[in-house]
């Protein structure tokens, strides 16, 4: 793997959202001249390209993605690109004619799951939270890290104390779920 | 059946999808027993949820990234034609700014990027709950957001870094910005490990009182310091205070 890319991918892997902002300026003129290949609106490619950066941080940061056979750049215009074509499907305002060249096969998958019902309302639930609850949770849920690495994380004496603090939040989540 | 300590471990391991082959067939194997099953997708829907929640953040976050060269060349060419007025009308408003010394948006943007520091020193856990000694309780006191009684409580206890830190941010919760600002200070200049915190809370300070010169200058001095731990946000706060 490219050096440049191995640095890119180590930095979104660590250094979180502070190095997700620093992609996201990096090739965001870059990214709306190539949307504008696609879109006539600017809007939705600024919208799309939030959407883009976040799908691949999510994917480092979730540990799905490890390693690169491009560039940072050319993996990210192409969910950018299955981002749009997706957006076309739901808006015909698009440069619909220049999709042929599109290339469909091997699409990434970078689509948020629909929430359930129960989801949506948990959703509503995690913000009642008070913050240390919800950084527990993200970095348990989001960034699938163990007690060990969240204590570190987060300053705490150790991962029984990350244990305890979890499970108190938990505790409190489940009573927020059930009187909503 | 009720979910024991196994299925808990089996479900864990099947939101971070880390089961191993056998304990995959053991999982299928649990599915049918209908607690196991709510256990399953009440887990799922809460990982479903919380990336959701993540994304909505890190996407407002991205919105409020508000970097010039970011809306590409057209509205660069944009620019050139209203650079003049732009300028013209910038000096106005900072002008207008300064001389009323506070602007009515210095709240707004204190409020969006203060954020009260967790209780990192000494967590509540239940089972310290009767025997909790009374610097832990001061802790405590701050984290279930009763800063008047923590502000009390750490006033009698032994000055150390975390007392002085967190007093500080009782203080700064309790909108007592002027002993806030001054126990910073002492933060600041200690150079201990809340120093950087202490910069930072600082120029938040500034701002909610109106002296956006000074902290333009306390930011500007975060930014250039290439490991501070705030120097993204300051980066985006300075930003956002030129549009002010």
């Amino acid at each position: 793997m490219d050096k440049q890319v191995t640095i890119e991918l180590t930095h979104l892997q660590n250094d979180g959202d502070i190095a997700l902002e620093r992609m996201y300026r990096s090739y965001k003129a870059e990214f709306f001249d190539f949307g504008r290949r696609y879109l006539s609106s600017d809007e939705d490619i600024s919208d799309i390209y939030q959407d883009t950066v976040i799908a691949m941080y999510e994917k480092v940061a979730t540990g799905q993605l490890t390693e690169l056979s491009c560039s940072v750049k050319t993996y990210l215009f192409s969910i950018g690109k299955h981002l749009m074509i997706n957006r076309y499907k739901s808006n015909q305002q698009v440069k619909f004619e220049l999709f042929e060249e599109v290339d469909l096969a091997g699409s990434i998958d970078v689509y948020p799951p629909e929430l359930s019902l129960q989801a949506e309302k948990l959703k509503t639930v995690i913000l009642q939270l008070e913050d240390g609850c919800q950084r527990i949770l993200t970095l348990y849920y989001y960034r699938n890290f163990n007690m060990e690495s969240i204590a570190a994380n987060l300053g705490y004496k150790n991962a029984n104390v990350v244990k305890s603090h979890k499970a108190r939040c938990m505790k409190r989540l489940r009573k927020l779920f059930l009187s909503s | 059946m009720e979910v024991n300590d196994r299925d808990k471990y089996l479900i864990e391991r099947y939101i971070k999808a880390s089961l191993t082959p056998d304990e995959e067939v053991e999982f299928e194997n649990r599915k049918g027993d209908t607690e196991f099953s709510r256990e399953v997708i009440f887990q799922s829907d809460l990982r479903d949820a919380i990336f959701a929640v993540k994304r909505d953040k890190l996407k407002q976050r991205l919105k409020h990234s508000n970097n010039p060269e970011a809306s590409g060349k057209r509205i660069f060419r944009l620019q050139y034609i209203l650079a003049a007025a732009s300028i013209v009308i910038l000096v106005i408003i900072a002008t207008v700014a300064l001389l009323r010394y506070e602007s009515p948006n210095v709240d707004q943007l204190y409020a969006e990027y203060f954020e009260s520091p967790p209780n990192i020193v000494a967590p509540m856990l239940k089972s310290d709950e009767d025997k909790a000694s009374t610097y832990d309780s001061a802790f405590q006191l701050y984290e279930m957001g009763d800063y008047k009684k923590a502000d009390q409580a750490f006033e009698l206890l032994r000055d150390d870094d975390n007392v002085q830190f967190y007093q500080a941010m009782c203080k700064l919760n309790l909108e007592n910005w002027d002993d806030a600002k001054t126990g910073l200070t002492s933060i600041y200049h200690a150079d201990g490990k809340y120093s950087k915190n202490a910069q930072w809370y600082i120029a938040l300070i500034e701002i909610r009182l109106g002296k956006i010169e000074e902290a333009r200058l306390s930011l500007t001095q975060i930014i250039s310091l290439k490991d501070h731990p705030y120097q993204a946000d300051a980066e985006q706060l300075l930003r956002a205070l030129n549009t002010l």
